[in-house]
């Protein structure tokens, strides 16, 4: 499912003294397939790009193409078939899940957009299996869970309904090392075996890096930088909109600067201390 | 929509005469605004109490839409108005008071919320009911309650938009559907968003607990509007309310 935002402005809160201008002429292509992610501080304009996809939001100008699917400012036509194919799972576990227990939240999408499945019990706990959680959570409270489960959760909450884009606001947010990398596996399994379109919306620098994609940096609702991971090698480029360069970048960085000019880039701390023993041992 | 919920019941950021006047001034006045509004049925006493409302609102800095939005925001309830006082046999100068006495009253909470902040209001109810200390009463448990009271409502409606967004993104639309829909994405949202809100507001408790702010002893403090000229000024004129609304029944 490809996604075009052209030539894309939103304000919000128009005519009020709350007025903001959320995304100024942004375009940018999304291939089916492909990984993403959008980098920028609090207030870039990262989870009105989700919600332009998702067509809660609709542009003050310009245009949304999401597949068949035009988000223009008109009332768009079948909307639930276009949030039926775009996933989104958000930052935060109070907004994300409506009810108590895990089982009641997992059956909610299939529910409510009266997904025709004579499996929905296998389809819920194979979307349990695929982020790496067993059946017993079924039956647990969605208040009890840990954040790195809670997130966990909502990605098998839309994996449910099998959605062909899958949005992340702020995934990394609150968890530590090992539960990002737990959580990069799970997103490239699902990217690679399923061929889901994957979109990171966070200021994660060191997530992004390391989740290794397309990257666009948004600052205040423009797209001031665009490309891969090579994106974050210039320090001093990205520090014009106050984003730092991942600390594995800025330590090859340093290296490269005071002892070695052709130290490499390594694409992970697993990666890089491999790669020291290697030139040092 | 989305704009009302997130402007209603927020505080507007100005420096303004009426937002530095005394929060203890402003609770008092708003407390003899509504004894007047109570009582009185002087058309003359609430075109008074209009026009210095409007000044107030001038002076405040807060921009003259968001009142109007407000008042506009109820229009169909004043045609109901209308027809019910027409009903009841009321004549035309009555249907004006009573039809006066609602805007004013929606006005004025208007014009409080948006110069006071809620962190103030809890001092404000803390500083009119401490007269009654002496009662043994626990004045700081029962300001808190009544701060929560206040921000109850709006962190409701935040709440509510936040959850109509999250629920519309997984099949539930209330905007986009039927009936049968739109009674679902009601009801799942309210159940929700009152569930959040209420979490929301134990934690608020335990944030204000966590400040310092003891139940059992004196309110803390912190910077609050002064009792200043315009504090004065108003005060007067909402006494002078009362002593028209004293004339008006003849208690002298």
């Amino acid at each position: 499912m490809e996604i075009e935002f052209d030539n894309v402005s939103l304000l919000a809160n128009r005519k009020t003294y709350a007025e903001k201008l959320l995304l100024d002429e942004v375009s940018f292509k999304l291939s089916s397939g492909g990984k993403y992610a959008f980098l920028g501080n609090s207030g870039a304009g990262k989870t009105a790009i989700s919600q332009l996809i998702n067509g809660i939001m609709k542009p003050t100008k310009g245009k949304v193409s999401i597949g068949s699917f035009v988000n223009d400012g008109t009332n768009i036509k079948n909307v639930n078939n276009l949030r039926f194919d775009v996933g989104v799972v958000y930052k935060n576990k109070d907004e994300m899940f409506f009810n108590k227990k895990v089982k009641s939240e997992l059956e909610f999408a299939i529910k409510f957009f009266k997904y025709k499945t004579n499996k929905k019990s296998i389809r819920i706990v194979d979307a349990l299996k695929i982020v790496g959680l067993s059946e017993d959570y079924l039956n647990k409270n969605v208040d009890d869970l840990s954040l790195s489960d809670a997130k966990k959760i909502g990605i098998a909450s839309v994996l449910v309904y099998n959605p062909k884009v899958i949005i992340l606001d702020e995934p990394s947010l609150y968890l530590n090392y090992r539960e990002k990398k737990e959580l990069i596996r799970i997103l490239n399994f699902i990217n690679e075996k399923y061929n889901k379109t994957i979109i990171i919306l966070s200021r994660d620098v060191n997530f992004i890096y390391e989740f290794n994609c397309n990257i666009f940096v948004l600052d205040n609702g423009k797209i001031v930088l665009a490309g891969d991971n090579k994106l974050f090698y210039d320090e001093l480029k990205l520090g014009k909109y106050n984003i730092s360069s991942p600390d594995i970048v800025k330590f090859s960085n340093l290296v490269r600067s005071k002892y070695n000019k052709n130290f490499r880039y390594y694409k992970d701390v697993k990666d890089l201390v491999k790669g020291v023993c290697n030139d040092v041992l | 929509m989305m704009s009302f919920s997130s402007l209603f019941g927020s505080y507007y950021p100005v420096d303004s005469s009426i937002h530095n006047m005394s929060v203890t001034i402003k609770l008092l006045n708003f407390f003899l605004f509504i004894l007047v509004m109570i009582g009185s049925v002087s058309l003359q006493l609430h075109l008074f109490i209009l026009a210095v409302l409007i000044l107030q609102i001038i002076e405040s800095k807060v921009p003259f839409r968001f009142f109007f939005n407000m008042f506009y925001g109820f229009r169909y309830l004043y045609i109901l108005m209308v027809f019910m006082f027409a009903s009841l046999g009321l004549n035309l100068e009555l249907t004006i008071v009573y039809l006066l006495k609602f805007v004013l009253i929606i006005e004025y909470l208007a014009l409080l919320v948006h110069t006071t902040s809620l962190s103030e209001f809890d001092y404000g109810i803390y500083k009119v009911l401490n007269p009654i200390n002496f009662l043994n009463f626990n004045i700081s448990y029962i300001s808190l309650v009544i701060g929560n009271v206040f921000r109850f409502i709006p962190a409701l409606i935040t709440t509510e938009n936040r959850v109509l967004k999250c629920q519309a993104s997984r099949g539930i639309d209330y905007v986009h559907s039927g009936v049968v829909g739109k009674y679902y994405a009601v009801i799942y949202s309210l159940k929700n968003s009152l569930r959040l809100t209420i979490k929301r507001m134990k934690e608020i408790n335990n944030l204000a607990k966590l400040r310092m702010y003891s139940v059992k002893q004196r309110r803390t403090n912190f910077r609050t509007g002064r009792f200043n000229f315009y504090s004065l000024m108003l005060l007067a004129f909402h006494l002078l309310f009362l002593y028209g609304y004293i004339l008006e029944v003849n208690l002298l």
